[in-house]
């Protein structure tokens, strides 16, 4: 997946964010180590062995990185911050410090970046075990004070397990073969009529979003329904994704009526849905507003709904067929499908373009629900929302089902 | 149903998918005799050998009722349109009574913080409590007028197709000693058990609720979830139960579905339905209502003031 959301410029986002670098507030743990003086080797190892990094105190979260290097800094995704923040060296030791202020509950990525002499090294946190993976390999993520995993994402042994099968499709619009997988509920029976959910970019979904475990658990959970769910792959994105009018057809008018025929899906408006992240999730409202009526759900994560019918978009030419095509919908936007969740996280350049978009849905009489979460451009955001996205599209029995 | 047409005993048990309690207990019971075992509320799933405990299938039953339902709604189309739009309306009740519900908390919640004399607001509080619980009440009156609309007019005990299945259905039950009552969908389970009025068929029997199967068989069949992915998680008085033991409200996967942690949500939920004990139905829990009452092996309930403690404590 690109990185069309990851922009590292313009203005706060993270509100309460210190951006003075190097300050070690007191009564942090980094303070008490500086305020001893005189630092010996083990006095580093011993402070560097008794904590967990970054130190979450409250709002603020210490970074730290050990060994030789003529400057330090930690890279981010959070827009609106100076995407480089300078570590200060901790005097006669080699030890580097960094001091953030992160509010409560947020999430971010990073990397830090090492330089030395001529040579710069981006490297993930060796002090700090937490990861999260993408199409590009791996960041260190910071978790700030009051965030935690949601457990409705991680396996849990005693939930039934839902099949993935993978297939083959060929589609005359793309004139191409279509790598796709498809997913059974545990509970699934032909004798039943299910939803039927269609992820872009459904690979990086199941790797990055684990979205097979979350759909295992809401399902046995009763929050959603029971759902055939279709993982797509994209061949090229950055072309596909882009208000394809193949793409569209694909998915309307070939992959759609042949599940419709193979599998027990209940083939209404309302038992449709499209999910997209990022240009994906332009995809998805690109593919509805082709084809209106036809997708009654649409989960829109991180859309990189970029306009520019007043000003410029100012993120280059491969931007322009996303920007006509949003600038086409606000000047004349339809009612293209029934209910739209919309997620975004606070600290990724794409939220200005996500608040813009959901007044211009909600003007259209459909059903509109967004969310933000403290949270960058990245899978781990989208993991998290699709809890209350999918719940909301598609509800399960909960409140009527006691096994 | 008629107070000379009771079951023998009614057992109210928890959920059994991890802690199976029905086989000890029928032991416990000296239940020597047939047992049947009615799995409606599992859908069309019903009856499926690999969800049922082995040592219990052993010597059970099966009670198909919602086989004999999709049955019945299919030799009688008019009857199944007529249940669905009875079922359709129920649902824009319940849609109705949650907004007025939401409000009615709402309202409660908001008057605690009122500036002023503290009697006044104390006054105005317990009224706005009140409108709580008569909403409840108009809610359940409103479902059973609409369950009533639906029998006046299509008067399903007197249709051909029915009274085939439920002759089939007390053919099986009669035998019976005792029948266990799985949980699952209760919507689904109470409707097919109210078609073949297994209330009666149940006069004299042990009935062994688990779970859902327990909260159907109470006299108010309430709903509950304190942190649903949607909504604030109000509990919702459904409907009439099917009353085989009054005067409780089972609470299966309690410690899963309620913020027991917390004062302020366990004491407004105790207080809605006072003086209706609200009891936890944990995997151990046995709860045994006879001729002389309740015997209870360890129940928790809710209390009033916010707290969980031993049923027989606060007894």
């Amino acid at each position: 997946m690109s990185l069309d959301g990851r922009r590292m410029a313009g203005a706060g986002a993270l509100d309460g964010a210190s951006t003075r670098p190097a300050e070690i507030p007191r009564g942090t743990a980094a303070a008490g180590l500086v305020a001893r003086g005189h630092l010996s080797s083990e006095d580093v190892d011993r402070f560097l062995a008794s904590h967990a990094f970054p130190i979450v105190e409250g709002r603020h979260c210490t970074f730290a990185f050990r060994g030789p290097a003529d400057e330090v800094r930690l890279r981010h995704w959070i827009y609106g911050l100076e995407t480089a923040r300078p570590f200060s060296r901790v005097a006669g030791t080699d030890l580097w410090l960094h001091v953030m202020e992160v509010p409560p509950g947020s999430r971010f990525e990073y990397k830090l970046e090492v330089l030395n002499g001529r040579n710069t090294r981006l490297i993930e946190d060796p002090l700090n075990d937490q990861r999260a993976h993408d199409p590009f390999g791996a960041n260190s993520v910071c978790s700030g004070e009051g965030y935690e995993r949601p457990d409705w994402t991680l396996p849990d042994s005693s939930v039934p397990e839902g099949s993935v099968e993978d297939r083959i499709f060929e589609s005359e619009a793309l004139d191409a073969r279509r790598s796709l997988s498809i997913y059974r509920p545990a509970s699934f029976k032909e004798s039943r009529r299910y939803p039927l959910l269609i992820v872009h970019d459904g690979g990086d979904y199941l790797r990055y979003a684990a979205l097979k475990t979350v759909l295992d658990n809401l399902i046995y959970n009763n929050e959603i329904a029971a759902m055939v769910v279709v993982f797509t792959r994209p061949q090229d994105r950055m072309e596909q994704y882009r208000d394809s009018i193949e793409h569209a057809r694909y998915l309307a008018e070939e992959l759609i009526p042949a599940l419709e025929r193979e599998l027990p899906l209940q083939g209404t408006p309302a038992g449709r849905g499209l999910v997209g992240a990022s240009l994906g999730a332009v995809a998805s409202l690109s593919t509805a507003v082709r084809y209106p009526g036809v997708f009654g759900r649409l989960l829109l994560q991180s859309g990189s709904f970029a306009f520019s019918d007043i000003g410029s978009h100012d993120r280059g030419p491969l931007f322009d067929p996303i920007a006509d095509f949003v600038n086409a919908y606000r000047s004349d936007p339809t009612p293209v499908s029934e209910r739209v969740f919309v997620s975004c996280g606070q600290y990724e350049s794409l939220i200005y373009e996500n608040r813009s978009l959901i007044p211009v849905l909600q003007s259209t009489g459909m059903d509109v629900r967004y969310v933000e979460a403290r949270d960058g451009h990245n899978w781990e955001n989208w993991r998290d929302r699709l809890r209350e996205g999918l719940s909301w599209l598609f509800p399960g029995p909960l409140w009527l089902t006691y096994p | 149903m008629s107070q000379t047409a009771r079951p023998k005993r009614v057992v109210l048990l928890g959920p059994q998918a991890e802690t199976t309690t029905v086989v000890d207990t029928l032991e416990s019971l000296e239940i020597k005799g047939s047992v049947g075992l009615i799995t409606a509320g599992w859908h069309d799933a019903e009856g499926d050998p690999a969800q049922i405990d082995p040592a219990l299938a052993k010597r059970v039953h099966h009670v198909p009722l919602y086989g004999n339902a999709e049955r019945v709604w299919k030799d009688d189309p008019e009857l199944h349109q007529g249940h669905q739009a009875m079922q359709r309306a129920v649902r824009t009740a319940r849609m109705a009574y949650n907004i007025r519900l939401a409000n009615a908390l709402n309202a409660f919640t908001a008057i605690a913080s009122v500036e002023g004399d503290r009697a006044v607001v104390d006054d105005e509080q317990a009224t706005a409590f009140e409108a709580v619980r008569r909403l409840d009440e108009l809610h359940v009156d409103r479902i059973a007028s609409l369950r009533a609309d639906y029998n006046a007019r299509f008067m399903p005990e007197a249709r051909s197709a029915v009274q085939k299945e439920r002759n089939e259905v007390a053919r099986i039950v009669e035998p019976l000693e005792a029948v266990v009552v799985e949980g699952g969908h209760v919507a689904v389970l109470i409707n097919r058990m109210r078609l073949f009025d297994l209330s009666s068929m149940l006069a004299g029997k042990t009935v062994i609720g688990c779970s859902g199967g327990a909260m159907i068989l109470a006299e108010r069949l309430v709903l509950f979830h304190d942190s649903p992915p949607q909504g604030p998680g109000n509990a919702e008085v459904a409907e009439h139960g099917l009353g085989l033991v009054s005067g409780i409200i089972p609470l299966p996967h309690a410690d899963r579905r309620l913020r027991l942690d917390d004062p302020h949500r366990v004491g407004l939920f105790a207080r809605r339905f006072d003086p209706s004990p609200c009891v936890v139905l944990d995997g151990k829990t046995r709860l045994i209502h006879d001729q002389d009452g309740w015997h209870t092996t360890r129940a928790r309930r809710l209390t009033t003031s916010g707290s969980v403690v031993a049923w027989e404590s606060a007894a």
